[in-house]
């Protein structure tokens, strides 16, 4: 994607305005509509799809396995796919990177504990199959929807295995599955999964979620962390517009990063309550496609 | 604070599937009517010339895109529901440049093949009765460079399909001071002109490839019917750049006067105000509105859908698919009404 | 680059009794918190390269090259493209491989075909932070290669029976530091030089350069260019503790802290090697 240099300029001058003109006039804290659907994948424990306005599309599958928890370095694994780029590519390694990162740090994986020594093992398949903008939010906001929807078999065998060694059977019957959020609520906690928001700094604005033309013109991108309803690490820099010869490209300020944690504060908790409508919302009688 | 302020996310809606589609097969009409699907069997009669979107077995003649049937004389063709762009002579276009090349530079402009645009079809800066030598050649890309967006007209179609687009006059030429967008070139009806004055200080190219640009009306734009005073125009020239393009038709000493430096400026005008700024933004969700309602965009309806758009006084919450639909369904009374 | 297969020595051959068992336990133990550890900076010892730089602090080795400006050929572009390559050499542990570097794509048996993205992000973080830097519009139609060897690595995964990234922070901090310095060697024109800190922010403060294991905390690394009015061209938080803003201030200070006295450091280098 490549802009005139009179292109450029004219949306770099209006970005910088305060208060900010997008091209498509968003709000600085206004994320892109989204059409979204869960649960259709019905060889998955959970799916989700996100659908953008200009063709972006993610979908992003959940499996579970049985494993033992000694075994394993992590109880969640995660793969970036995405059309057009190879899959060890800068691009998707670093898609990937993050979204491992983010689940890794911030997803409670204790709840996947069966018994003692058995555990749920997450597979995390995402994607993307047409994206225009750097598609790190829609990717991490459809594993919340995925994993938000994603149903585990219910156990029928005893949870302390210490003395008897016993595979952890289930009952036969999907219908007794019980959400991820099931586990959570045992223990007396909110099921959450963490999102990444987009955040572009513009001439001392900060916009939310930008679209591919404006991520030619920013002078830095920020990706925040939101969980438990608030930022939180992994926080970093770094420049949207892959590929591309950004001469606006430049450093931040403190302030801008103070600022990108308050918005991301502000506005983050709206974005997670119009997830979790959409997953109360949804039913089997919404078209697929 | 409100959750829509934020995002808005919706459910795919169900396709409605028109379940009356008439599955009967006439075998006794000559030439179909209507729409055909690739492999169809348009006619079994050879006296038809097979034209585009056609292909011809065993003295029959079958469509191979999915489209309307045209009949001109005795040509048979089948006109594509959608598909990119074919270029006409006489087109008025958008296009990017993608390549500098030897005298010639390649352009985009949403056809199967990049379209040509050679060094000897635009105007140099000096006049249209200069010659243009091989310094010419060498500074092509202190003209036009990758990525440089510029309206033109399609000059001839090559036999092998490539369109020749030119730049010989003063509506035509670099695009400066705002923002581009894209909508299916089906959308985009033909007509005499395409550059128009929309109310709120803003103009727009409408380019038949479905490549639009809006931008700030320049002041040159509104004395495009005046008399040319020259000094004045010298002045102006000076300050701020006077050329636009889309201006329409100027007589040739202006085109003299013109042809400087400036008309391959890549400088906006630096007094754009912010409400000019909104207002460009309000006609880009207006089109995009439109075209998402696959409603055929012209000049009308795009002012009838800015006027429609009043009704949001947050113009940004007219991204999300109910307030695009709600402004089509305004459109389409509103054109009811008129009849 | 052509393959290189090295030939084997004859079977009896004995190991030189080369080198100092490492001591760096003691030295973490007596460095004060607000206390950088020492470190060994060398630039230009690869001639072929246009610029070289070469980093060792205790057990953190790394060597950067740095090829260009070099024509392209091929389409034209204003401004120089921009390219950093990070490879660990191959039987060096990568912090945290376990978690990231999963997936069949990369590792092949014996040899590997692409970067891990543990690679991948370490070359990323370094080219965003050190874009900014560099004025590309001197080199039209040209290319900027950095290519990156951690030799050695000794950071720490483990804090606490939790798996944090604090050591994969401190290992990029010193990375992004020679990469500064070799580009300064290449003589290609910078607006400053980029360097940057590290630190901890636990319950009782602020540690510089962490290296000790155990707690819970924050970690930040922050790249800046010193000489620009502190601007921040690199930011990379990680931690599992809640996030005030006013911690983010304090991680800010001292990695602007810290990022000082490297500069420092590497000006006094860079001038004594001029003169």
């Amino acid at each position: 994607m490549i802009l005139s240099p009179a292109e450029r300029s004219y949306l770099y001058d209006s970005l910088i305005q305060k208060p900010t003109i997008r091209p498509d006039s968003r709000a600085e804290h206004q994320m892109r509509p989204l059409e979204a659907k869960t649960s259709f994948l019905p060889g998955s424990n959970g799916s989700a799809r996100i659908r953008l306005m200009d063709g972006s599309e993610c979908i992003v599958s959940v499996k579970a396995k049985v494993v033992v928890a000694a075994k394993e370095a992590n109880l969640i694994e995660c793969d970036v796919d995405v059309v057009g780029f190879r899959d060890n590519s800068n691009f998707v390694s670093n898609l990937k990177f993050n979204l491992t990162n983010l689940l890794q740090q911030n997803f409670p994986s204790d709840y996947l504990r069966l018994t003692s020594k058995y555990s749920f093992k997450l597979f995390i398949d995402c994607i993307v199959i047409s994206h225009s903008s750097y598609p790190l939010t829609l990717i991490s906001l459809t594993s919340y929807l995925a994993l938000k929807t994603t149903k585990l078999p219910l156990l029928v065998s005893e949870t302390n295995d210490e003395e008897i060694a016993e595979l952890p059977t289930f009952s036969d019957d999907w219908d007794n599955a019980k959400p991820i959020a099931d586990y959570f609520k045992g223990k007396g906690k909110e099921f959450q999964p963490p999102i990444f928001i987009t955040l572009g700094y513009v001439g001392s604005n900060l916009i939310f979620d930008p679209s591919v033309e404006e991520e030619q013109v920013l002078e830095n991108g920020l990706i925040v962390t939101f969980y438990n309803n608030k930022v939180i690490t992994p926080i970093a820099n770094m420049n949207l517009a892959v590929n591309s010869n950004n001469s606006n490209f430049k450093g931040l300020n403190q302030t801008a990063i103070i600022k990108s944690i308050q918005m991301g504060n502000k506005f983050g908790g709206a974005i997670i309550r119009a997830l979790d409508a959409l997953i109360e919302q949804d039913d089997d009688n919404d078209a697929i496609f | 604070m409100n959750v829509s302020d934020v995002i808005s996310i919706t459910r795919p809606t169900p396709a409605t599937i028109d379940s009356d589609v008439d599955m009967s097969d006439d075998e006794s009409t000559q030439v179909k009517l209507s729409i055909v699907t690739p492999g169809e069997m348009v006619t079994d009669d050879p006296v038809w010339m097979k034209g585009h979107g056609t292909y011809f077995l065993e003295d029959k003649t079958y469509s191979s895109v999915a489209g309307n049937i045209s009949r001109v004389n005795r040509l048979l063709s089948v006109i594509p529901l959608k598909g990119r762009y074919q270029p006409e002579t006489g087109d008025h276009i958008i296009g990017r440049i993608t390549e500098v090349g030897n005298k010639r530079w390649k352009v985009d402009i949403g056809c199967k093949q990049d379209a040509i645009l050679m060094l000897g079809s635009v105007n140099l800066p000096g006049g249209v009765l200069r010659r243009k030598s091989e310094s010419d050649e060498l500074q092509m890309r202190n003209f036009l460079k990758e990525g440089d967006l510029l309206n033109a007209e399609v000059q001839t179609i090559f036999n092998n399909g490539i369109a020749s687009l030119h730049t010989r006059s003063l509506k035509y030429g670099k695009l400066r001071n705002g923002i581009f967008l894209r909508v299916p070139s089906n959308l985009i009806v033909k007509s005499k002109n395409h550059s128009y004055d929309l109310p709120g200080n803003v103009s727009v190219i409408l380019g038949i490839n479905g490549y639009i640009w809006l931008s700030k009306t320049t002041n040159s734009s509104h004395n495009k019917n005046m008399t040319v005073n020259s000094n004045a125009n010298k002045i102006n020239a000076s300050g701020d750049p006077s050329y636009v393009p889309g201006a329409g038709s100027v007589a040739i000493t202006r085109l003299e006067e013109e042809s400087s430096w400036e008309i391959y400026s890549d400088k906006n005008d630096p007094n754009i105000t912010n409400s000019v700024r909104s207002n460009i933004t309000r006609y880009n969700n207006v089109i995009k509105a439109l075209a998402y309602g696959d409603l055929g965009i012209t000049e009308q309806r795009i002012i009838m859908g800015y006027e429609a758009s009043m009704a949001f006084s947050n113009v940004g919450s007219m991204i999300d698919k109910d307030a695009m639909e709600s402004i089509c369904q305004d459109v389409i009374n509103n054109e009811k009404m008129r009849g | 680059m052509s393959e290189r297969r090295r030939l084997l020595g004859p079977a009896n051959t004995f190991i030189p009794n080369i080198g100092i068992t490492s001591t760096t336990e003691e030295a973490v133990k007596t460095r004060k918190r607000d206390e950088i550890r020492k470190f060994f900076l060398k630039t230009g010892l690869i001639e072929n390269a246009n610029g070289s730089a070469y980093l060792e602090a205790d057990g953190t080795i790394v060597q950067v090259l740095v090829f260009g400006p070099r024509p392209i050929r091929g389409s034209f572009i204003e401004r120089a493209s921009f390219s950093v390559e990070c490879k660990f050499l191959p039987h060096i542990a990568q912090p945290n491989e376990g978690i990231f570097n999963t997936g069949s794509n990369n590792n092949n048996g014996n040899y590997r075909t692409g970067l891990t993205n543990i690679e991948q992000k370490i070359s990323s973080y370094i080219e965003t932070s050190l874009l900014p830097s560099i004025i590309l519009e001197k080199y039209p139609k040209s290319t900027i290669d950095v290519f990156i060897t951690v030799i050695s690595s000794d950071s720490i995964e483990d804090h606490g029976g939790k798996t944090t990234n604090s050591g994969l922070l401190n290992l990029v901090n010193w990375v992004l530091n020679c990469s500064s310095v070799a580009l300064a060697d290449s003589g290609i024109e910078l607006k400053d030089i980029v360097s940057s800190g590290v630190v901890r922010l636990d319950k009782e403060g602020i540690v510089l350069d962490p290296q000790e294991t155990g707690g819970e905390g924050i970690d930040g690394l922050v790249s800046f260019m010193n000489l620009r009015n502190d601007e921040i061209v690199g930011f990379w938080m990680e931690g599992d503790e809640d996030l005030e803003e006013k911690d983010v201030e304090r991680i800010i200070d001292g990695c602007n802290t810290m990022s000082k006295k490297i500069r420092a450091n590497i000006n006094s280098y860079l001038l004594e090697q001029a003169s």
